[in-house]
């Protein structure tokens, strides 16, 4: 089956292609790094199957940050046998020079302007097929969002991919040191040479090993004079190169009618620092408390998991259990204590589901706006102070939907510093959306607790982000971003995406969660679990809490969703309240990441990395609440 | 000619061209190339406070001051 990949800059409209394409759903918002990970898809083209890939946005064959190194590895190691160069019509003269790399790579490229109907509102004209002419390959226009421009891709990709092999352009010229790296190589490699001699050139270390591994020692020294001739290069004398030839190729064809709009008010408003602060707050208030906190949480689960759940559906299916299944183990992990039915699906369906589910809504509005970069613009200065800057405000919000997407979505950030702080911080202190929504809740009662909370969270959020920008060595990177346009969401998209995250949530949790019943209940017969209980409780009890706020720790150690539900239903027993309702959920919130969060750590930074940070969660989440408990026995409370 | 100056010297609403990336930070200068900031680029200070927001064509980049304070402009009359 014949390969296609979806290549181009950040926030073009690759995800956008790729659901047309393949019927599998990306997540798609608007802005910069969104795709993090390689989706694989199968599409039928006219007819015919390919297989295609959605890759994480990049700018140039030299990647900076992780994900463009997955793109740039995705090229590398599968050799796609066609490219669909997405780019951004508006902004095509910023873009041309990836489809000139595209094409000096020794790909087959289709080059497609998407977004034309911005392009046309702005005034742009492209004189596509011109275009076409001098780069020798297809160049279509389209805007996808909209559905247009689909059938005239699809044939394109037919007609070019109905030859044997598929018909590759004419390459650039390349910079005269890149040609003469260029014939001391010998190998065989997934680019042309010449692209291969360059990435030498710039000493990328992929390209160097591969060299490495392919040439023999005459050749390697051979390049090795070119590489130092090419240190002795200003900087930028290649790119700018590659700039000008995108230039002349574009020369005449890429023309702007009318006068530039202003920019609106809103657009003004989002940039300046009181609007900003306007719009967070009644994002927090209106978005966070209450609609996720007072509906989701409040009333959507009372409604749910008392009502629905608890008043018929699950009586109903224990009764018809009891009566089909024979006394033993097996009925007792689907309706005992710790059950699947009696408390995994009534937590998930009925308690954390709503909550997440009105959270993922309000967070993909922020999403599809282009509010979220934004935000980052303005957090900056404060990200400045932990080591950080603002691009780790994208992953850190993703956080309060999912740590384990927050986690993956560090690799938008430069350095392995940034990285291991944003993990930690998110591990520490960034409750997630079932957790902030429950709490919301509980605490909503007495909003004194609640802003209390809150506050706890942020000193801790602070303290050891300092902490640890202090014992980490090197300093953090400047700040660069795209600001993406604002743009009106649509109510289908937003949908889509809310369910789409709904789906993998729940396909997540599921069998974590039947895995606990069945633990629970091994622990249980083994008498493990009275012990384990018992010494939670001593530690809940130096913290001034109830012996029965240990079950809900004890989840907490599988899932964070699962403490908050466990502490949700504590709470509407009576077994705690006022104050104690407050540590309690402090601890929780910076209790121990939760298991599929610490799965993707150790992926993502390491055992060693993954393990030191949980150890230290747990260790910052035991002296806060024991501190806060002291605290809140002075006599002033 | 006018004289240079850095984005934190342009008055904030003015344009001017590009016409040196200044720094010797090879990340920084190879980051400001890839996103398309380059000499002979013209480019429009849309806010100064609390970062930097400048414009080019249809492309709004914000960045921190210190990788403004690398781009030398020559400001349009
Ligand atoms: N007006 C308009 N907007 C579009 C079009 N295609 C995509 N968008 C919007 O552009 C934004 C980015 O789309 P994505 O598909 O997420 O872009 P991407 O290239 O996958 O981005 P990354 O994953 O960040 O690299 C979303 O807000 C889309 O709704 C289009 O044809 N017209
Ligand atoms: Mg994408």
């Amino acid at each position: 089956m014949k390969t296609i990949a979806l290549i181009g800059n950040p926030n073009v409209g690759k995800s956008v292609l790729f659901y047309r394409l393949t019927g599998s759903y990306a997540t798609v918002s608007n802005y910069p790094g969104t795709t993090v990970e390689i989706s694989r898809g199968r599409a039928n083209i006219l007819g015919k199957l390919y297989t295609v890939y959605d890759t994480p946005g990049m700018y140039s064959f030299s990647p900076f940050t992780e994900e463009e190194k997955v793109t740039r590895r995705l090229l590398m190691e599968q050799s796609p046998d066609l490219v669909i160069h997405v780019a951004d019509a508006k902004n095509l003269p910023r873009m041309l020079p990836l489809t000139i790399e595209l094409i000096n790579a020794g790909f087959a490229v289709i080059l497609v302007l998407n977004m034309i109907d911005e392009a046309e509102k702005a005034g742009v004209y492209i004189r596509k097929n011109e275009l076409a002419r001098r780069l020798k390959i297809p160049v279509l226009e389209a805007a996808f969002l909209r559905g247009r421009g689909i059938l005239q891709l699809k044939k394109a990709i037919a007609k070019l991919s109905s030859g044997l092999v598929m018909q590759k352009a004419q390459p650039a010229k390349e910079h005269y040191l890149v040609s003469k790296a260029a014939r001391c190589l010998q190998g065989s490699y997934p680019f042309s040479k010449e692209m291969m001699a360059r990435l030498c050139l710039e000493e990328d270390p992929e390209a160097v090993k591969l060299a490495k591994q392919q040439e023999t020692r005459e050749a390697l020294d051979c390049l090795a004079a070119y590489v130092r001739a090419a240190g002795e290069l200003p900087d930028w004398e290649m790119p700018l190169m590659r700039y000008r030839q995108a230039e002349s190729i574009l020369a005449g064809l890429y023309l702007v009618r009318g006068k530039k709009k202003k920019d609106g008010l809103l657009e003004k408003a989002t940039l300046d620092p009181l609007g900003g602060l306007l719009i967070t707050a009644l994002v927090i208030y209106f978005g966070l408390y209450l609609f996720v906190g007072r509906f989701g949480a409040g009333v959507l689960v009372a409604l749910l998991e008392e009502k629905i759940l608890g008043g018929i559906v699950i009586p109903a299916v224990t009764g018809w259990l009891e009566k089909v299944l024979p006394a033993g183990a097996l009925l007792d992990i689907l309706t005992g204590e710790f059950g699947i039915v009696t408390m995994a699906l009534r937590y998930i369906l009925g308690i954390i589901l709503p909550v997440t589910g009105t959270f993922f809504l309000v967070f993909a509005l922020l999403e599809d706006s282009g509010y979220l970069p934004r935000l980052a613009f303005f957090a900056d200065s404060l990200m400045r102070r932990i080591g950080l800057n603002g691009r780790a405000v994208i992953p850190l919000a993703l956080g309060f939907g999912c740590g384990t997407m927050g986690v993956l979505v560090t690799r938008t950030l430069e350095s392995r510093r940034e990285r291991l702080l944003a993990s930690f911080l998110l591990a520490a202190a960034i409750p997630c959306s079932a957790q902030l929504g429950l709490i919301m809740a509980l605490l909503a009662g007495e909003p004194i607790y609640l802003l209390f909370w809150a506050l706890v969270v942020a000193v801790v959020f602070f303290l050891a982000g300092k902490l640890l920008d202090c014992l980490l060595p090197g300093s953090r990177t400047p700040y660069f971003m795209e600001l993406p346009p604002l743009r009106l969401p649509g109510l289908y998209a937003l949908l889509k995406k809310t369910f789409a995250r709904m789906y993998w949530y729940l396909k997540e949790v599921m069998p974590v969660f039947t895995l606990i019943a069945v633990l629970l209940w091994l622990l249980q017969q083994a008498k493990l679990l009275q012990v384990l209980i018992f010494f939670l409780q001593k530690a809940a009890a130096s913290l001034g809490l109830p012996p029965e706020t240990a079950g809900v720790f004890l989840y907490g150690f599988f899932r964070r969703d699962y403490g908050a539900a466990g502490l949700w239903e504590l709470h509407r027993t009576g077994a705690v309240s006022g104050s104690r309702l407050l540590v309690a959920s402090v601890v929780l919130t910076l209790f121990l990441p939760c298991s599929a969060q610490l799965a993707v750590m150790v992926r993502e930074r390491g055992i060693i990395a993954a393990l030191t940070i949980a150890a230290c969660t747990a260790l910052i989440a035991y002296t806060a609440g024991f501190l806060l408990n002291l605290l809140l026995r002075l006599p002033v409370f | 000619m006018p004289a240079l100056l850095n984005l934190l010297q342009m008055p904030v609403g003015k344009t001017g061209k590009i016409v040196e990336l200044a720094t010797e930070n090879r990340t920084i200068l190879k980051k400001l190339l890839a996103l398309g900031i380059v000499p002979g680029l013209y480019v429009t200070l849309l806010r100064n406070y609390p970062g930097i927001v400048i414009q080019t064509g249809f492309t709004t980049v914000a960045l921190d001051r210190t990788a403004a304070v690398f781009i030398l402009v020559c400001p349009e009359a």
